[in-house]
């Protein structure tokens, strides 16, 4: 896969501001027209099929399947059957995420990341396991149980013993019986926090909890947590003392005339992805999170204006610094705010090289053109919304999109496309809007940096333009004698014409498989040197290396490149396979 | 008041939980008392005070106390008032009178009172625990699991997520359900609406009750006790239930174009009457067409727009309903519903010979509801109306029927002060003011009025010993009409808020505990925002 078609997911918090916004849902009609007769000759729908199978490949019956529409909420569902099959017919040509769930069963994932793309016709193979579980009992300081009290797994790390933010809710959760017996089951393997408490308040209950700080297990605060691991099908006990100690309180107003707000509260360092939430139904402006622990958070306020099948149209505050320190905080205001969009268009250009003649072109309600934004490197603002698939837009039949929900920072744009020969060739704006951002102009600006975007901004007039001609490389890592290839190995190539140095588009990696295998697609024809990356050893960041914006760090790629890179050549439309890279 | 100042004291109750605040000019009560179970003081649990009428006011504006390990509470900054205690102990519960009860206590808060010995006692609740597997004997995970009284009827499918007589069962197939009061229960398997089930993509299994049957009726009732655990109670459950999907379109009634982008929503039926609802996983495509999967064999119908609508910036611009859609054993398509154009209402509110500006501004702190009542056997229309600070409001999406309006509290502290008094069309009164669809209604009218007297009462009750519990209602009636209602603490004490000036009917119904409920009747003349304080003694009938 190249590296341009993978976005981060945040599948609890999304889930957690879905069903927010489910509740306040609705309906409005978008300003797209309808498709017109000239789509009939097209295919109106079709299916997505496919199996899911358990470690050994035994068929899995019984699991559910969602297809979502990459940027709607329409959801189709389907269950496997006695052979794991499943079926999902009368789907309308566009890009959807498929995912799976079993009770007990899981997909071995090295950390969260949003579910693959597939367009009808397509067939989708899950592999589960058997996820680990994690059980135990919660007593008080009496030794009595401690009875229907929340307990969450938190993951921290992956059985490679890298860290991971996996998910920035509540996590895994399960409510303690009678006895104050708990069981989280269905747990992707890796290393665990286990926490009791942490009430959510965004319902009108009042548990005896709400106002007391969680306890970690065995019977710890969150720098002092016990870590547990857990394996596939393993079974683990962790037993917490729970302290039941008074938290503080952190409360204020926040604009909500007419809308549901739910308002975040999270750890600053975000080490372990935990948040406090609570929702305010329309029409009630004050908010308060209690049970907080004293230290560093920050909080922001996040609605949604409107429901659209199509896209979401989301508010959200500014992001402010909340410090707890012994005492109740009262007095914080949030005002969400409406989010920037960008609007534009994607152009295409076919090539006339023979080679290139009969191939698949790129077809518009199967694209995605999905937008990233430049984590700084001193950047604290880091919070898990809005979903980057809220900001993923499809074109309309003429190629027109309008991508929404962007929180202020810096953006880049990327198409994903279902042809192969066909590649990114330039992104551009009105050079008006590139400098001053104000009155239209006929003259337009290539795009080779971020682009900034503040709250409210609406960005208009970008052209992704889509070449015909592109080629791909398949091939081997290959160390020099038992060289191991490492987990977060990448190839990298680097423009070798001089004239191509400052072409962006002409940067591009691809992660190396545990068997050496890797592949590059939609490569724009030309000539090439293929390097070897380890992701975030080297000396620019994971950003830097996605979009090498800035001269110097395109120079040093191009230099790195040129001293111990190998040089490959890509025709118009060519393949290049077994292609063999060694590994240094 | 203001409605700043309103905002405020809605702000600062809230904070009272914890924090002190300091309002010398507004009295506040007291209210403490004792937990205990089965005898033994009860750390941990929670008293409540629920403001009168039965309103639930969100978690943080809740009044609450925790108990400490001698099982005392106390909560203090309590703002004058009618209130209910209640208390929270998870797998415990209340026993009042030597009952289980789910009764709340009235408590009358008149001003910086200090009502003490409002205690609770709690039992441990009975357990029921087992399996839930398939004929095969392999564990069936995630399955509700729900324990039915012998007398009462179907709990609703709407529960609450931590209602504790229905659990689902882990990934074993145990489930163990907890804080049962005593009595004769069955156990079964499976949910009353599969469609929840199936439309979630879960398995589905027929309601099967304990061991393995299938009909209420010869399901062996479990006589539950306090404190006891009923072990090993497996049900054995067939296969999941086959789900299907409904395929059809969405076209306006009138020109039967195909309307792209509705939200459809999915209204479930058993025995002629609406079982529940799924919305907001569904909407029309460009051509107006829908897909519903994942239904259970059932009688459907697909309605628009879904019916989780409110707080929405853009009103439905259409409504309608399918016909009944049987679902047998196979998809159902080429389903048409059906839609018409909802109306447009607008007009302003003023009040009846008072203050304008600063009675509007007041309001501001007030929910109004519109609702529109379409006729018998139909779904009744009912969403906030927003009123500017100005007086106008305006709505969109409102679907046909005669025209209403309500008012509610905005929460705890709020006032009660207004009353609708009529609604005008066009300069006329009219209680059946018809909504057309697709109508455009411009020239409405709500006539408010503003009332903030108020009768504070204490029943004195000659013949009762001192100590003994008073419990009660008293009704305030203008001709026939009930315009107050209060409940009487176990002190004697009441407070009817909020009521407008003139002379009323006052009619008192005391319950002295151990003997039968006695009757007052007396007329009151109330001054406008002026307290009348009464003292009803009760004569025991000969």
């Amino acid at each position: 896969m190249t590296k341009r078609f993978r976005v981060p997911r945040f599948n609890d918090i999304g889930a957690t501001i879905l069903l927010l916004i489910t509740c306040v849902g609705g309906f409005a009609q978008t300003s797209a027209p309808p498709n017109s007769q000239s789509l009939s000759a097209e295919v109106q729908s079709g299916s997505i099929t496919g199996q899911v199978v358990g470690e050994r490949g035994q068929p899995l019956p019984g699991a559910s399947i969602s297809i979502q529409p990459i940027n709607g909420l329409q959801q189709r569902i389907a269950t496997s059957d006695t052979s794991g099959n499943f079926k999902v017919t009368n789907l309308d040509p566009r890009l959807y995420r498929v995912s799976v769930s079993l009770p007990g069963y899981t997909i071995d994932q090295p950390s969260r990341t949003e579910p693959p793309v597939y367009r009808i016709g397509e067939n989708v193979r899950f592999q589960m396991i058997r996820g680990g579980v994690i059980t135990g009992k919660i007593t008080n300081a009496a030794g009595e149980p401690v009875i229907l009290i929340p307990v969450r797994a938190l993951r921290i790390r992956n059985p490679d013993g890298r860290g991971v933010v996996d998910s920035y809710s509540y996590g895994a959760v399960k409510f303690t019986d009678d006895r104050g017996v708990y069981r989280i089951y269905g747990l992707v393997p890796g290393t665990y926090v286990v926490l009791a408490g942490l009430v959510s308040r965004n319902t009108s209950e009042v548990t005896p909890y709400d106002n007391q700080t969680p306890t970690y297990a065995p019977s710890s605060t969150r720098d002092t947590a016990a870590e547990v691991t857990v394996h596939s099908g393993e079974e683990k006990e962790v037993d917490i003392r729970y302290r039941g100690e008074l938290g503080h309180r952190v409360s204020g107003k926040v604009r909500s005339e007419t809308f549901g707000t739910g308002v975040f509260l999270t750890p600053r360092d975000n080490e372990m992805g935990l948040f406090m939430m609570a929702y305010q139904p329309p029409g009630v402006s004050v908010f308060a999170i209690t049970g907080v622990p004293d230290g560093e958070y920050k909080i922001t306020a996040f609605q949604s204006l409107a429901q659209d099948p199509n896209t979401l149209n989301l508010a959200l505050s500014e992001t402010l610094a909340v410090s707890v320190k012994g005492a109740d905080v009262t007095g914080i205001e949030l005002t969400p705010k409406p989010l920037g969009r960008v609007s534009g268009q994607i152009v295409m250009v076919a090539s006339a090289a023979s080679e290139c003649q009969g191939k698949r072109k790129p077809v518009f309600n199967e694209m995605a053109l999905e937008t990233k934004r430049n984590i700084l490197k001193d950047e604290t603002d880091v919070i898990p919304f809005p979903r980057s698939s809220w900001s993923t837009a499809t074109p309309n039949k003429s190629g027109n999109f309008e991508l929404k929900n962007l929180r202020s920072g810096q953006y880049f744009f990327s198409p994903s496309f279902f042809a192969r020969y066909w590649y990114l060739q330039s992104v551009t704006l009105p050079s008006a809007v590139s400098n001053a951002r104000s009155a239209t102009s006929s003259k337009t600006e290539p795009i080779r940096d971020w682009i900034a975007i503040k709250f409210g901004d609406r960005i208009s007039g970008l052209t992704l333009t889509l070449a015909e001609g592109a080629g791909s490389v398949r091939g081997k890592v290959k160390g020099d004698t038992e060289t191991k290839i490492p987990p977060d190995l990448y190839v990298y190539l680097v423009p070798a014409e001089r004239e191509k140095a400052d072409d962006i588009f002409r940067y591009s990696g691809s992660k190396v498989e545990s068997d050496g295998s890797f592949a590059l697609n939609n490569l724009a024809p030309g000539r090439y040197w293929a390097i070897t990356q380890v992701a975030g050893s080297a000396q620019l960041s994971p950003e830097e290396l996605w979009l090498p914006s800035s001269a110097d760090a395109r120079q040093q790629l191009r230099r790195d490149a040129q001293s111990i890179g190998k040089e490959i050549s890509i025709k118009p439309c060519q393949n290049v396979n077994d292609y063999q890279v060694i590994l240094k | 008041m203001t409605a700043r100042f309103s905002t405020l004291l809605l702000f600062c109750f809230s904070c009272a939980i914890q924090a002190q605040t300091s309002r010398p000019s507004e009295p506040q009560g007291t209210l403490s008392g004792r937990v205990t179970a089965q005898g033994k003081a009860l750390a941990g649990s929670v008293v409540l005070l629920w403001k009168q009428p039965m309103q639930e006011p969100l978690g943080i504006e809740t009044l609450s106390g925790l108990t400490d390990t001698d099982g005392n509470y106390r909560i203090s900054n309590v703002p004058p008032g009618n209130y209910y205690a209640s208390v929270t102990a998870p797998g415990f519960f209340l026993l009042e009178d030597g009952r289980p009860s789910r009764q709340l206590r009235p408590v009358v808060i008149t001003g910086s009172d200090s009502i003490d010995k409002i205690d609770f006692q709690l039992q441990r609740g009975g357990v029921v625990t087992g399996r839930v597997v398939t004929l095969d004997e392999k564990p069936l995970p995630e399955i509700t699991v729900v324990l039915l009284p012998e007398t009462a009827k179907e709990p609703s499918y709407n529960q609450p997520r931590k209602r504790p007589d229905s659990v689902k069962t882990d990934d074993r197939g145990i489930y163990r359900i907890f804080g049962i009061t005593p009595g004769r229960y069955r156990v079964a398997a499976g949910d009353l609406v599969t469609a929840y089930a199936s439309n979630n993509g879960k398995p589905a299994i027929t309601r099967t009750f304990y061991p393995n049957l299938v009909e209420e009726s010869k399901a062996p009732l479990l006589e539950i006790k306090t404190s006891q655990v009923w072990e090993n109670i497996n049900i054995k459950s067939g296969l999941p239930q086959s789900s299907f999907s409904i395929v059809g379109k969405v076209v306006d009634d009138q020109s039967g174009m195909p309307i792209p982008n509705a939200a459809c929503g999915i209204d479930i039926y058993g025995n002629g009457e609406i079982k529940g609802g799924i919305s907001g996983l569904n909407f029309t495509n460009a051509r107006g067409e829908f897909v519903v999967d994942g239904l259970t064999a059932g009688t459907y119908r697909i309605s628009v727009p879904s019916h989780l609508t409110f707080g929405t910036a853009e009103p439905p611009e259409y409504f309608g309903s399918s016909e009944d859609i049987e679902v047998v054993d196979h998809d159902v398509e080429s389903v048409i519903v059906k839609v018409s154009r909802t109306a447009t209402l607008s007009g302003t509110v003023r009040f009846e010979g008072a203050n304008e500006p600063s009675l509007l501004a007041k309001l501001q702190s007030v929910r109004v509801n519109l609702f529109t009542t379409p006729g018998p056997g139909k779904e009744i229309f009912f969403q906030r109306l927003v009123i500017n600070k100005d007086g106008s409001f305006s709505m969109r999406g409102v679907r046909p029927g005669t025209l209403g309006m309500s008012l509610n509290q905005a929460g705890v502290g709020a006032s009660n002060s207004f009353r609708i008094s009529r609604i005008e069309r066009a300069g006329v009164a009219s209680e059946d003011i018809q909504i057309t669809a697709g109508a455009e209604v411009t020239d409405l009218t709500v006539v408010m009025a503003y009332v903030n007297s108020s009768i504070h009462g204490t029943v004195k009750a000659p013949t009762v010993e001192p100590g003994v519990k008073l419990s009660g209602q008293v009704y305030l009636y203008s001709e026939k009409t009930v315009i107050g209602f209060a409940q009487i603490d176990e002190r004697g004490e009441f407070l009817i808020q909020d009521t407008p000036s003139g002379t009323f009917r006052l009619v008192a119904d005391i319950q002295v505990a151990g003997s039968k409920p006695l009757r007052t009747e007396q007329f009151v003349t109330v001054t406008a925002g002026a307290t009348v304080e009464l003292i009803l003694t009760p004569i025991r009938p000969n």
